[in-house]
């Protein structure tokens, strides 16, 4: 709008009517809004004008998933039900269809709260310190259950003890990095190493799985 | 628009599309301030982060704030004052014999203000002198809206439903919990994030505590660390860097998760117990009788109820009178009274307490002191256990509209005392750890009292309400806001009626002023639409009073 209204305008009288009406405190917008107009191409270090924040699953995904890895015997973890529940910590705002759940899920119901928290409840959460906390422990207490675990070592291998190769701990990987590029070699590499330490029995894979569900990254849609 | 603006800063791209205020004759200053506010107001960087504390305290129900942060005639004897239902001390009437309420005042000798009374009844001797330093009373306050639970959340959010105070410091928090909500004013609760504060409860056994139900995010087993794990964790992160995932924020709540996790759990829940013990111990004080002369006479004050079927068959009807009138005075809810001998024994040394205030108060200085929180939002509730009669009980309202006067100034006077009691520690507790300066304190309420003139209880003062700010950007005691006699026969004389206010346009002080006084010392986006400053600030760290007209606390005859 502004070159518009100075469509118009000699050189002269353009940089006359700059001066008069300095809005800006740097040249720099001064010879931008001239450049059609022949100036000198002054070149700029071109900042970002708009923020990109990534979207973190919400508590309904992260439950989606975890029960995916872990099979249905996780649902009964009692911190799973809380994570449902902790709108707050984990995002995922109400839904009025789980209100119908009525008592057989208590913890979906919440759009007939009158709170600001609940009714405000973002769309999309944010990373914070609680949702990390509570993450880490769901991943330890998730992982410590031997038939979570057997679930989740069965979608790697056929055996109960998977093989310790680069294959194996790639569907590892892939069991919380869904959909994102596969992992580079050192990081294979370092799950690798910390396999052989435990002599890749079910106690190391206990643990690879931990690491990579403490890593967090893999909450970022 | 040509290709070159699409790299513009936001800041670039709002000078351009105003470049044409130039043509419409506005001047590059007035041009500039534009630019700025828009800036600001649309476009604000709420990445900043914040070393600020905001603690706010609300008194649900509404308590009567006079015999707390509303003095009525701070400038002494020159305020004029008269009210026939209403006093903020009992003593002993010379034509009865019997007690009676009076109005008196605490004179602050550094300010040299007339304060309510509890501000001289420091159970330690002497008076809170400590607190009264860095105090900014604020009266005359137009609630506007007579509601409980819509004036309470007003306090944190003036536009309803909109976002509230202690959530915009929330969303500029760097500490590992945001921000921290007790009680109902936890509803008020809005953040521009959408994050939500940790809700608790003051429920204690020797299993629990508000301080674990916070650390139970953290409190499963230590994480795995060994330098394999470490080698690989930062694996992921440099994955995920790769792949353009890495979020500084997921990285940084990680590091400040497992960090706290390596602290312990232990370390915070063991400080429960011996702060919990100190200000148990501070409000046990507080329910004595020592340094009490401010507030109440120190002889027998004797009110003896008695009840109409008794006085209805006496003669002398002005006996009967008096007597309907002290009735009055002694009332604890619609149909009962007390019935002590001595009204100084209406406070239980034994019984009475705050309900949850010690473990109120423990919890909110070891989330703040220890860096835990920065943002606590919480209700009190009133006080219990006084004594009815010799052997019975009663719980004293707070929604007094059936409270006789005489017992609304005692009861009411040793609440508040408990409460500046805790208040005061809490501040020594923050200057010993350098954090005081960075802190707001505030007490609200959805409104104030306004007195029958029978003593026979008040009802909702909503057009004329107070708030405290204790913080230590405040260097002296300042009161503001203009107060005028109510002219009707049912509360005639003065108990806080709003008056208007040059600072505030002339019209009454609003919670929109308020809020927006404490967004500006918190240093984050005001939450109402609107507002006046009653602070200003000489040098962008400290407050101190307005100037002139402007700091006015008048008392306006009409």
């Amino acid at each position: 709008m502004p070159l518009a209204l100075y469509q118009n305008c000699s050189k002269n009288q353009l940089l006359n009517q700059e001066e008069s009406a300095d809005l800006s405190s740097t040249s720099d917008e001064y010879h931008q809004i001239h450049t059609d107009h022949g100036l000198p191409n002054i070149q700029k270090a071109e900042t970002p004008g708009v923020d990109f924040k990534p979207i973190l699953m919400d508590r309904l995904l992260l439950h989606s998933l975890f029960v995916d890895i872990f099979g249905d015997n996780a649902k009964l973890n009692s911190q799973m039900k809380t994570l449902i529940s902790d709108k707050a910590v984990f995002g995922g705002i109400c839904s009025i269809y789980d209100n119908f759940k009525g008592s057989s899920q208590p913890e979906k119901n919440c759009a007939n709260s009158a709170s600001a928290s609940e009714l405000g409840t973002t769309y999309h959460p944010q990373a914070n310190v609680l949702r990390t906390g509570k993450i880490n422990e769901l991943c330890m207490s998730l992982v410590s259950d031997p038939k979570n675990l057997s679930y989740a070592l069965s979608k790697i291998s056929n055996s109960p003890i998977p093989e310790n190769n680069s294959e194996n701990i790639k569907k590892l990987f892939k069991l919380f990095y869904r959909e994102k590029p596969d992992p580079h070699q050192g990081l294979i590499d370092s799950l690798s190493f910390i396999l052989k330490k435990s002599n890749s029995d079910l106690n190391g894979w206990a643990q690879i799985l931990t690491v990579t569900c403490v890593s967090s990254h893999w909450q970022v849609l | 628009m040509s290709k070159k603006s699409t790299g513009l800063t936001r800041r670039e791209l709002l000078s351009q599309s105003v470049k044409g205020l130039g043509l419409l004759g506005i001047s590059s200053a007035l041009s500039n301030v534009i630019v700025q506010s828009i800036a600001e107001s649309a476009f604000a960087q709420t990445t900043v982060n914040s070393s600020k504390k905001y603690i706010y305290f609300s008194f649900d129900s509404g308590p009567p704030r006079w015999f707390f942060d509303l003095p009525l005639t701070p400038q002494g004897t020159a305020d004029t004052f008269s009210h026939t239902g209403l006093g903020t001390y009992v003593g002993k009437s010379s034509t009865t014999g019997n007690a009676e309420v009076f109005y008196k005042t605490y004179k602050d000798p550094v300010s040299g203000y007339h304060l309510p009374p509890v501000w001289g009844a420091n159970p330690k001797g002497d008076a809170f002198s400590e607190l009264l330093q860095h105090s900014f009373f604020i009266r005359g306050i137009d609630y506007e809206i007579n509601n409980h639970m819509i004036s309470r959340v007003r306090n944190q959010a003036p536009v309803v439903g909109g976002y509230s105070i202690a959530a915009q410091l929330a969303d500029k928090s760097v500490s590992p919990i945001p921000a921290v909500n007790a009680g109902s004013i936890g509803s008020a609760f809005k953040s521009k994030k959408g994050i939500s504060g940790v809700d608790i409860s003051y429920t204690t056994s020797v299993t629990t505590n508000p301080i674990q139900r916070v650390m139970e995010y953290f409190s499963g087993a230590k994480p795995i660390q060994d330098n394999l794990t470490e080698q690989s964790l930062k694996e992921f992160d440099r994955y995920a860097t790769n792949i353009g995932l890495a979020k500084n924020d997921l990285t940084a709540s990680k590091n400040r998760s497992d960090e706290l996790i390596k602290q312990g759990v232990q370390k915070f829940t063991s400080l429960w117990a011996p702060t919990l013990k100190k200000y148990e111990d501070l409000i046990k004080e507080s329910m004595k009788t020592t340094n009490t002369s401010s507030f109440m006479e120190d002889v027998v004050l004797t009110a003896p109820f008695v009840p109409e079927s008794t006085y209805m068959l006496w003669t002398d009807t002005a006996a009967k009178n008096l007597q309907i009138a002290l009735n009055k005075k002694l009332k604890i809810s619609a149909t009962d009274f007390i019935k002590i001998n001595d009204l100084r024994g209406m406070i239980s040394e034994a019984t009475t307490t705050i309900p949850s205030l010690a473990a109120t108060f423990a919890t909110i200085e070891i989330l703040i002191s220890q860096g835990l929180t920065q943002s606590f939002t919480t209700s009190l509730s009133g006080l219990v256990s006084l004594n009815k009669t010799s052997t019975t009980k009663f719980n004293i309202q707070v929604d007094q509209h059936d409270t006789g006067s005489l017992v609304s100034t005692i009861g009411t006077t040793y609440y508040y005392r408990a409460v500046l009691s805790c208040t005061d520690e809490l501040v020594r507790s923050f200057k010993s750890s350098n954090i005081f300066k960075d802190t707001v304190i505030q007490f609200g309420s959805e409104f104030n009292r306004n007195a029958r003139v029978d003593g026979s209880g008040s009802d909702h003062g909503y057009l004329g309400g107070s708030t405290l700010i204790i913080s230590g950007m405040l260097n002296k005691t300042s009161v503001i806001g203009n107060i005028k006699n109510d002219k009707s026969a049912t509360y005639l004389g003065w108990w806080g009626l709003a008056a208007p206010h040059p600072a505030t346009n002339n019209k009454p002080i609003r919670i929109n002023d308020v809020a927006l006084t404490v967004c500006a010392m918190l240093g984050v986006s005001n939450v109402s639409n609107n507002g006046r400053m009653l602070l200003r600030s000489p040098d962008g760290v400290s407050y101190t009073s307005l100037a002139g007209e402007n700091e006015q606390s008048k008392n306006i005859t009409v």
